[in-house]
Order: C-alpha cells, then structure tokens, then sequence
C-alpha cells in the first residue's frame, strides 16, 4: 500500500513538473502516444463519419426502414473500417520504402562496428569500404526486408484488418437476413408498375 | 478488355469510387484498373455490397500478385549471395570480381562460373537453394503474407458465394408472386364486349 507521504511527494512533483505549458504543446503532447489510430471507432473522425453515412444511405436505399438503415450503418462502418486499416499499412510500408537509408538491423550494426574501426585507424578507408558503408538494400530486396523486419507492426495491422473484416461479415449477414422482404417487395412492386 | 479503351466505364468508375488503389511505386496503376475491370465485368455486382466485396477481392487479389512477384525478383536479385557463398565454399580465386561479372551477367564471368559449378557437379538449382537459404528470413514472411492475404481473399468469395445464395433465395422466393403479377383478373363480360 502507497504511503499517504509517498502520495503527498507524488502530488508535489507533478505539480512542479515541466511539461508543455503552452496549447500548442499541450496539443503535441496529447499525440504523443497517438501510433497509427486504429483503436479509435471510425466514428470519431467527421471525415471519415460522413463517408459512413454516404456509404449507409446507398446501401439502405432511399425507403428504407429504421432498423434496415441502422444494419447498413454497421456494414457502411465496417467496411470504411476496413479500408482504414488497409490505407494505414500501406502508409506504413510506403514509409519505409521512401526512406532512402532503410537498412536491415543486423547489416547496421555491421555497419557502426566497421566505422568505429576505421575511425580509430586515423580514418584509413577505401572506396569498396566506402561502398560497402553506403550501400543500402533497393527494389525487391528492400521490400522483402521491410517485411520481413516489420513483421510485429503488419502483425498488429493484420489484427486490425481481421477484427474490421469480422465485423463487416456479421453486418452483411445481419442486414441479408432482413434484406429478403425488402428484396422481394421492390421487385413485385417494379414488377406490376 | 483492357483500361485504356474504357469499354467497361461502370467497372472503372466504381474503381475511383472505392479510393485511388493501394500502389507502391513500380506499380502500374493500369494494370491494376485493368484487373478490377475484368473482375468486375466477370462478376457484375448486383448491389451496394457486391460492389465492396467485389473492391476488397480485387484489393487483395492485386496483393497476392505483388508478394508473389516480389518473391521471384527478390529470390533473382541476391542469387549472386547464394553464387558467392558456394564459389568461397569452393575456395575460388577472385570471387569478389567473378560474382560482380556474374551479376552484370558479362559473358566470360557467367561462362567461368558454370564452368566452376559444372567440375564441382553444382548447377543452377544450388545457387538458388543456398539463396534461400541466405535469405530463409525473409522469404519466410514474404510466404506467410501470401498465406494471409489468400486466406482473406477466400473467405471474401465465401461471403460474396453467401451473400449471392441469399439474394437467390429471395428471388426464388419472389418468383411465384412475381409470375402472378403477370395475370390480371380481367371481368368476363366486359372482355366479350370488346371482343
């Protein structure tokens, strides 16, 4: 149990700490343990809200019942959920892929251990060592790499991508086990008209 | 049918509808629009929702194509890591300037190094091997994502088979009222007068 004294010293450190005083920085701070924002319901982007209603109201129709409209607002939800997860990993790897000192872990330790060698051999180098310092990994070798040491962030991507995948699934079939009647009544009213 | 003669626009509208296609670069975005055309001309979405799994099959489909290539061309690009390890396996003199010649494919430097594989009763299918050994890592997850995005992309067929046999349902079901709709009650007398 935390003693009333070690809580009381808690308060008076915090208080005198340092953080961001300005809004601007508060602002900044507040992101910083922001990663790639996929735990958040889409919902609460407006942008991203609007397409979901667009999205809903095409997928209902323009007569549709409350409890139809509310199953397309799942589906709709879902679906640019998935999209989300989808355009973020590509963000991701296209990241990596754009940055032009990508280099393997292992190949970049190589790499620091050769130099410090070298700088305390009065700089004695060649240009095939050079070379070697400079190089890094392009076109496919590259991309392979970055998955390959990307593996736990995809990972965590494809966790996402799953749970959104899950939930457009059990939507649509929510929405096509009430969707019949709908179905059927359009097309006997289309039919005699 | 091919993108550019735009002879299916409704695929290639619902193409930009869904956001522009998720591309690194070297990639041909006509290709890719020639793909959903064709899939999309094959399948004829029939709603809404059709028209999201058809998007998300043609998503991932052009996934499996790019890990698949990429595993080729990364496999091709550091075959000369596999010649190099059997040449220094093989204490070659000059390895270093023989594999460079081999990797610019000069003909004295590929014609040297079959010469060496040959007398050492190795081919072609050794220097792939201890490639994929040299870069079992990364092959490794560059197989796990084919196996990912194939899974994913069969349980969308699952779900567009599922969805489909629903909608069939239903118009099976509508079929009787439908072909009732045809006939109309007409009043007897009134059809002899005007006959």
């Amino acid at each position: 149990v935390t003693s009333a004294r070690k809580i009381t010293a808690s308060r008076t450190n915090a208080r005198a700490s340092t953080g961001p005083k300005t809004a601007p920085g508060r602002a900044r701070a507040a992101r910083n343990a922001f990663r790639h924002g996929l735990s958040l319901p889409v919902q609460s982007d407006p942008a991203l809200s609007q397409e979901v209603e667009a999205l809903a109201r095409k997928i209902a129709g323009t007569d549709a019942d409350a409890d139809i409209q509310h199953l397309a607002c799942r589906v709709a939800e879902a679906a640019v959920d998935l999209r989300r997860v989808r355009h973020a990993r590509h963000r991701h790897l296209l990241e990596a892929l754009s940055d032009p000192y990508y280099e393997s872990r292992d190949a970049t330790r190589k790499k620091v251990t050769l130099m410090c060698a070298i700088l305390r051999r009065d700089g004695y180098r060649t240009p095939e060592l050079e070379s070697y310092l400079t190089a890094t990994p392009q076109g496919p070798e590259k991309l392979a790499l970055i998955l390959s040491q990307e593996a736990k962030k995809l990972s965590a991507f494809d966790r996402y991508e799953q749970r959104a995948w899950c939930q457009f699934k059990l939507a649509v079939q929510s929405i096509d086990d009430r969707q019949p009647r709908i179905v059927v009544k359009f097309d006997y009213i289309s039919q005699v008209a | 049918m091919t993108a550019n003669d735009n002879s299916n626009p409704l695929a290639l509208a619902q193409c930009r509808r869904w956001g522009p296609p998720h591309l690194i670069p070297g990639e041909d975005s006509a290709a890719y629009d020639e793909l959903f055309a064709r899939v999309a001309a094959a399948v004829t979405p029939a709603d809404t929702i059709e028209e999201i799994l058809l998007s998300n099959f043609v998503d991932l489909e052009w996934e499996i194509l790019r890990w698949r290539r990429l595993k080729a061309s990364h496999m091709t690009a550091i075959a000369y890591k596999g010649l190099d390890k059997i040449l220094r396996s093989l204490s070659v003199d000059g390895v270093g300037k023989l594999v460079k010649g081999w990797v610019a494919r000069k003909p004295s430097a590929v014609k040297r190094a079959d010469r060496i594989l040959k007398a050492a009763g190795l081919n072609m299918d050794a220097v792939m091997a201890e490639t994929l050994c040299e870069s079992l890592e990364e092959i490794k997850c560059i197989e796990a994502m084919i196996a990912l995005t194939e899974a994913r992309r069969n349980a969308t067929l699952r779900e567009i088979e599922r969805h489909r046999a629903t909608l069939a349902c239903a118009l099976q079901r509508a079929l009787p009222q439908l072909e009732d709709a045809e006939y109309q009650a007409i009043d007897v007398a009134e059809a002899k007068s005007a006959a």
